[in-house]
């Protein structure tokens, strides 16, 4: 009797008080485990990755208890000064989110690389092989896989086609003889003349044709594309090649046909102010099929979508584009709540549907087999259909050309394209403010603003 | 009946209660009645809703922490709106005297002169009032003759195109609306969904604002529900306020813009030890608040939605307010807007009801295990208490069983060997074979009526008496059954018992009193049944 007393006495103890520390350690479990991330895929649009977030959300987030909360939907540039700030406790700096899509050379500006997962602890070998080797290897940082592909992108040519026919029927610029930048140039002089003759009674009222969104990108990939290095270190090659390169863009920016004007190149041709630029792929999101003009009507437009066009006696080559996705080292809970979420973001029909509707590509092999034709063949939009044709020519032609992971990869970029605006704009003027417009004074102009822009990076530089 | 009832009682007057036992139920009836008192003590002290009384207390203080943020905002905002738009009325003033401001439809050059002097007035407003976006519109279009311009108007808007709550200044701002030449005179960019004029049937409260007439600004100036802006994957609410011209009539509107995300970025969600506490801000109505039409500022671990309903049920100390997606428990106060549909905007700060929930029931859980602990120690404690009490006595019992002597049986309990002096002395003035009053008046009865039988009948009562049955006793005196049980009903009359078990009873008494001898005769007692 006294033993079963003993026994009964010791079990109502030990079920007491694990029962009781049970309870207090259980209120946790019940909650989703929210994640956040910055991205940039749709701006200021409508974003797309927002919405297969929100479905998610909806779907296996509900079922597994994982929330993703968008907490920043910005460029590049903003993202990777706010990573930089949060990982180096900038005051006033945002906490770091759990996952964030930049480029490499962020990754290479934090002060502590470690605190970024590797991605090789969470993916097994066959699943890492399902992606393009080529795409993988771009994400990988010193040995570790940080930047895991998400879509992919590359530079196209989009022209205003409504636009360009009318100035084709009156010059006879085909559309064809834009594939080269030589031609491409040539019609940038042809169309400022045109533009200016249509309003005699303004001088020097002329307008730009053609828009790049990233002056340090033609630069890069034409020297590259005609065989010579663009960089020498971690410094820019200021090569005859170069030179060879700056000559055709000086000439069509100091004649007025190439826009120098800031922000993204969508911008002059949303208002017709230009009728072609080079820009990712995925601004197509931001091309609107309209022209807005001066008096607030509007024109609906049709796009001509073309390889970006490259010298005539060069490579065809193109910048590789793309940002991958980080993800910040935080709670075992939290890491793999966000790695079921990633998973599930590059399963293949996903990574189509998205990539198809931002004017990506996607990143595992398996949607280019059996996904993306079918995607690209149901496409009814005039704009989205062009661009993949566009998208695939590039693919079968051209050399895809990857920014070199240098640390001041980012300042240099930053200072060319200061400087190119800077240096082609004041020539520019300065060839108005002439009075002169003949061939010779035009080819000094050229000379002096090299000169220039020459001096200006290296004293921007050192 | 009565008599066995009583010869039974006699017979079990020897079963006594254990000490023990009686000890243990006091020392339980002792330590639970304590444990009562404890509780109900705790109870009355408040230890069991402290949880509840914390809760009501951090709870009330964020909630008044918000309410005074939130009130400083919005009052902030209302003041830069109501500032934004008497600036707008004397820039437009200044450019169209006392011209009504049709006067600018169709007239390109005196639109983008009035939207230069608005661009420099909502820019300086913009980097200056917490909030992420500033327009004004001016009743006029630039091109009458399109379809569409019976809702277009030209104005200017200007927005932050990044948002981060680290970036104070310096942020860079889009235009949103407005001629485009702003954008490249400013270096600015145009947003991704830039147009050149408003659609004025998307911007709420804009029709209301025209019919305006209140003599005081700051009368006019509302608050809008939430809406989407158009092109964009953003919402937003707007503080806007009409723009007069100095005749009194309306020129326009002018407002502030509040993005979800930069609520959400100025109210995170704050961790506490209930979970994480939330801020939205919604229309309520009929005790339903409606987040469809509010923003809400960080939502962190719950599957709350912006688009929800959440249904009021006010409680003393907190609120409950239950979604599609879960209850929250939480406050909410009126902030006393002016809202362009007449709603009472409320702020409300949200916990998950699950956290507090789990906590409260494992606080339960807690106590009535631990009470039933203690009651489970309470019970062994007067059991061994109970035992320890009991034992020396037991172990005297032993003693003395064992030595017989009281010298030699002391135990060192002065109460118990006094006990055991006190019983020996009395032991020793008991007459032997002394029967209690009661049982000796029995037996003299039972003894007296015993001599009225006669010789044979005692015979057959000694036999009886040494349990045979009717059947034997006449066997063994040589009777038939039917004098037997002749003699029986004699014996049975004169000894005034009821049955043979009466009469057996009786002998077995006799016996035990060892009295049996006395009523035979010493020669004639009986053996004993089970001898």
């Amino acid at each position: 009797m006294k033993k079963i007393f003993e026994i009964a006495l010791a079990l109502t103890l030990v079920c007491g008080l694990s029962f009781a520390t049970g309870c207090a350690s259980r209120h946790q479990s019940d909650q989703p485990t929210t994640i956040t991330i910055w991205h940039v895929y749709g701006g200021q649009t409508d974003s797309p990755l927002n919405d297969l977030i929100e479905a998610f959300n909806n779907t296996v987030g509900v079922e597994e208890g994982i929330r993703v909360e968008v907490a920043m939907v910005s460029d590049n540039k903003n993202i990777h000064n706010g990573i930089v700030a949060a990982a180096s406790g900038d005051p006033g700096a945002p906490e770091l989110p759990d996952l964030f899509v930049s480029y490499p050379k962020t990754v290479l500006s934090l002060p502590d690389q470690n605190i970024l997962v590797d991605y090789r602890d969470y993916f097994q070998e066959d699943e890492l092989d399902a992606f393009v080797p080529a795409f993988l290897e771009e994400g990988e940082v010193g040995g570790r896989l940080v930047c895991l592909p998400f879509a992919k992108s590359t530079e196209l040519f989009f022209v205003n086609k409504t636009g360009f026919n009318r100035f084709s029927a009156a010059t006879g610029v085909t559309m064809d003889s834009l594939r080269t930048w030589e031609g491409l140039f040539e019609a940038c002089c042809i169309y400022e003349e045109w533009t200016d003759g249509l309003t005699p009674e303004i001088e020097n009222d002329g307008k730009a044709f053609f828009a790049h969104d990233y002056h340090f990108n033609y630069f890069q990939v034409g020297v590259e594309s005609l065989n010579a290095p663009f960089f020498d270190g971690e410094d820019i090659s200021l090569s005859p090649t170069f030179a060879y390169v700056w000559q055709p863009y000086a000439r069509a920016a100091i004649d007025g046909g190439l826009w120098l004007g800031g922000g993204y190149a969508t911008d002059p041709l949303r208002t017709g102010e230009v009728l072609a630029s080079v820009g990712s792929s995925a601004s197509v999101l931001y091309y609107t099929n309209e022209v807005i003009r001066d008096d607030n009507s509007t024109e609906t437009i049709e796009f001509e979508i073309m390889p970006c066009p490259t010298f005539a006696d060069g490579e065809k080559m193109v910048m590789q584009r793309g940002a991958g996705i980080c993800m910040v080292k935080s709670t075992p809970e939290k890491e793999q709540a966000a790695i079921r979420f990633l998973k599930w973001l590059i399963e293949p029909e996903r990574n189509t549907q998205f990539a198809v509707s931002a004017g990506y590509m996607p990143v595992v092999q398996e949607a280019y087999e059996a996904c993306l034709p079918q995607y690209v063949e149901g496409l009814t939009d005039q704009k989205y259909a062009e661009l993949y044709r566009a998208y695939i020519e590039t693919l079968q032609e051209y050399t895809f050309f990857r920014a070199p992971l240098t640390d001041s990869y980012l300042q240099i970029e930053d200072s060319f394209e200061s400087n190119v605006r800077k240096h082609l704009s004041a020539a520019r003027n300065s060839f108005i403010e002439s009075g002169d417009q003949s061939a010779p004074v035009l080819e000094r102009h050229i000379s002096d603003s090299y000169e220039q822009f020459k001096k200006g990076l290296e004293s921007t530089l050192d | 009946m009565a008599r066995i009832g009583r010869v039974l009682k006699l017979t079990h007057t020897t079963r006594k209660a254990s000490m023990r036992c009686k000890l243990f139920a006091y020392w339980t009836s002792m330590l639970v009645v304590l444990l009562a008192a404890v509780l109900a003590l705790a109870s009355l002290s408040g230890v069991f809703t402290i949880r509840e009384n914390n809760l009501r207390h951090a709870l009330g203080a964020h909630h008044a922490s918000t309410v005074a943020n939130v009130t400083k905002q919005t009052g902030a905002l209302a003041a830069h709106a109501i500032d934004l738009s008497q600036e707008a009325s004397n820039a437009l003033d200044a450019q169209l005297l006392t011209h009504p401001t049709s006067k600018l439809n169709d007239d390109s050059e005196g639109i983008a002169k009035a939207e230069r002097s608005l661009f420099s007035l909502l820019r300086t407003t913009l980097e200056s009032s917490p909030c992420n976006g500033a327009f004004a519109i001016i009743d006029a279009t630039v091109n009458t003759r399109l379809n569409e311009s019976e809702d277009s108007r030209a104005g200017v808007y200007v927005r932050f195109a990044n948002l981060s709550v680290s970036e104070v200044v310096g942020r860079d701002v889009v235009l949103y609306r407005g001629i485009p030449q702003i954008a490249r005179e400013s270096g600015l960019e145009l947003h991704n969904r830039w147009r050149m004029e408003f659609d004025v049937s998307l911007m709420p409260g804009y029709e209301t604002m025209l019919l305006d007439s209140d003599e005081r600004l700051s009368g006019s100036c509302r608050w809008t529900n939430r809406s989407q802006l158009p092109g964009t994957w953003e919402n937003v609410v707007m503080v806007v306020a009409p723009i007069y011209a100095s005749s009194g009539t309306v020129r326009g509107m002018c407002g502030l813009e509040l993005s979800d995300l930069f609520l959400k970025l100025s109210y995170p969600a704050q961790s506490s030890e209930y979970g994480p506490v939330m801020t939205a801000i919604a229309p309520v109505s009929d005790g339903v608040a409606d987040l469809s039409k509010g923003m809400t500022g960080e939502l962190k671990s719950t599957y709350l939605s912006s688009t929800d309903k959440l249904y009021i049920r006010e409680q003393s100390g907190f609120n409950l307010y239950s979604t599609s997606s879960g209850s929250f428990i939480g406050l909410h106060t009126s902030l006393g807007l002016q809202t362009t549909d007449g709603k009472d905007v409320c702020v409300m700060t949200l916990i998950p009801q699950e956290y507090y929930g789990s906590m409260v029931s494992s606080d339960r859980m807690k106590i009535f295990f631990v009470s039933l602990l203690l009651f489970v120690a309470a019970f062994a404690l007067s059991r061994y208490l109970s035992r320890q009490f009991v034992k020396p006595i037991a172990d005297a019992v032993d003693l003395i069983k064992t030595n017989g002597s009281v010298e030699e049986s002391l135990t060192g309990f002065s109460e118990i060997d006094t006990l055991v002096s006190v019983l020996d002395s009395r032991a020793a003035n008991i007459q032997p074979n002394l029967l209690p009053p009661d049982v000796a008046s029995l037996l003299d009865d039972f003894s007296a009526r015993f001599e009225t039988l006669t010789a044979t009948e005692r015979k057959v009562v000694k036999l009886y008496a040494e349990n045979m049955e009717t059947s034997e006793v006449a066997e063994r005196l040589f009777i038939s059954i039917h004098t037997a049980r002749k003699h029986n009903a004699n014996i049975y009359h004169k000894l005034n018992v009821g049955s043979r078990e009466e009469l057996v009873l009786y002998l077995e008494l006799f016996r035990r009193c060892k009295r049996l001898d006395a009523l035979f005769g010493e020669e004639d007692v009986p053996q004993s049944p089970g001898a």
